[in-house]
């Protein structure tokens, strides 16, 4: 055998695992592949990959044991809502046909398993968001955890509405523990996210003050906004 | 689980070692998509293992224990599938190191021959150059049998005569 360093010893280098030992000083090819596994490594880091595959582990760290085995069989999730306990998957599954009749644009939540519309969920469903923006052509949904964390739902990396229109897929979620509340405000021009998002923190915290749950007000009036929906969603303790 | 890795824990040593997981992966795969549904699937047996790594003197040895057997078991599940022996990594292959590619191209015409500890052996010997001193600690079977295994394997690879130039 040659000597030179292997995988194993380099990728500990890169690591910094390990003290260089004294062959490296000595072998230019050593080096040149120390430095090729440091460059990919850099790399890596940067990758949206990298922060997405983070959220997938994180997120099945904390799913509870049923809906693991799920979220390993997925392969893109979106990289949101960990802070708020869900975590985001799109698979291509469709939500169940017929959600409901309601007037006026709205946002439902519908479980995977059986279909059921708006229902008290468990950690461990599996759920889609059902967008219905008629009249209007725009959407931006928001969701605020139990501690007032308020976060961009949907569209899910972006940074104003989406068309729900355009969707290929329904955004899917895992539920994990703790009740959430969702804000939607529809329009007919896209809104910035950045405004919604504040106005509902704002109230979240004043609620929070207050001791009362974080949509114990409604937010106030958003610029552009034709119409603010709300849907409070309870999660069992339980699985 | 109440010994199992908590989130920061967990969290931290996905930032050290993801980054080497998906370069070892890839060269294993060859397919940077797959690299990373292979850094998923390591990190969730790390998961699974609650504070196993902890105890590791060594981590890396336990890293690619686990890249090891993730990676394999995809690539075999891929071969037994499809993927003609000699296709080229396409695109993805250019820039990448011709030695990888061949000891890659080796390690799928050996998927199909040898059993999964074989295997195994093979590829920390003619993919990662480990020696056998740290085979032995990977795998963690005695010298003795990855001596026995590792003859065995570089018999089959000069049959094939495949075995890449040292
Ligand atoms: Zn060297």
């Amino acid at each position: 055998m040659s000597g030179h360093l292997s995988r194993l010893a380099l990728d500990e280098l890169v690591v910094e695992d390990a003290p260089p030992p004294a062959h490296l000083a000595t072998c230019a090819q050593c080096q040149a592949k120390l430095a090729r596994l440091r460059e990919a490594a850099g790399a890596a880091r940067v990758a949206p990959e990298f922060a997405w595959t983070r959220t997938r582990v994180l997120a099945q760290r904390a799913a509870p044991a049923p809906a693991r085995r799920l979220l390993r069989t997925w392969r893109w999730a979106v990289p949101l809502a960990l802070a708020l306990g869900l975590a985001s998957v799109v698979v291509p599954r469709e939500p169940p046909e017929g959600v409901r009749v309601k007037g006026g644009p709205f946002v439902s939540v519908v479980r995977q398993s059986d279909g059921a519309v708006d229902a008290p969920l468990s950690p461990g469903d599996v759920v889609t968001l059902s967008l219905k923006p008629a009249p209007y052509r725009y959407a931006l949904v928001f969701a605020t955890d139990a501690a007032g964390k308020v976060s961009l739902l949907w569209p899910a990396r972006g940074t104003q509405s989406g068309d729900p229109t355009a969707l290929v897929m329904p955004p899917t979620f895992i539920v994990t523990p703790g009740d959430f509340v969702l804000d939607a405000f529809f329009s007919d021009a896209p809104l910035p996210a950045e405004p919604g998002r504040a106005a509902l923190a704002i109230r979240a915290a004043a609620c929070a003050a207050l001791e009362l749950s974080s949509d114990c007000q409604p937010p106030a009036r958003l610029e552009g906004a034709a119409h603010h929906y709300r849907l409070a969603v309870p999660v069992s303790s339980s699985p | 689980m109440a010994r199992g890795l908590g989130a920061s824990e967990l969290a931290d040593l996905y930032e050290k070692y993801a980054p080497t997981v998906h370069g070892r992966a890839r060269t294993l795969l060859g397919r940077d998509s797959d690299a990373w549904d292979a850094v998923q699937e390591v990190f969730c047996r790390l998961l699974q293992a609650g504070g196993a790594f902890r105890a590791e003197a060594r981590p890396m040895t336990y890293i690619f224990r686990v890249t090891t057997h993730v990676c394999l078991n995809m690539l075999r599940s891929r071969a037994l599938k499809d993927v003609p022996v000699q296709a080229p990594t396409e695109a993805e292959a250019a820039g990448e190191d011709p030695q990888e590619v061949e000891a890659r191209n080796l390690l799928r015409v050996l998927a199909r021959e040898l059993d999964d500890r074989a295997l195994q052996i093979a590829t920390l010997h003619f993919v990662d150059a480990l020696t056998q001193e740290e085979i032995v600690e990977v795998v963690g079977l005695s010298r003795k049998t990855v001596g026995r295994e590792l003859e065995k394997v570089r018999v089959r690879a000069r049959e094939l005569a495949l075995e890449p130039r040292s």
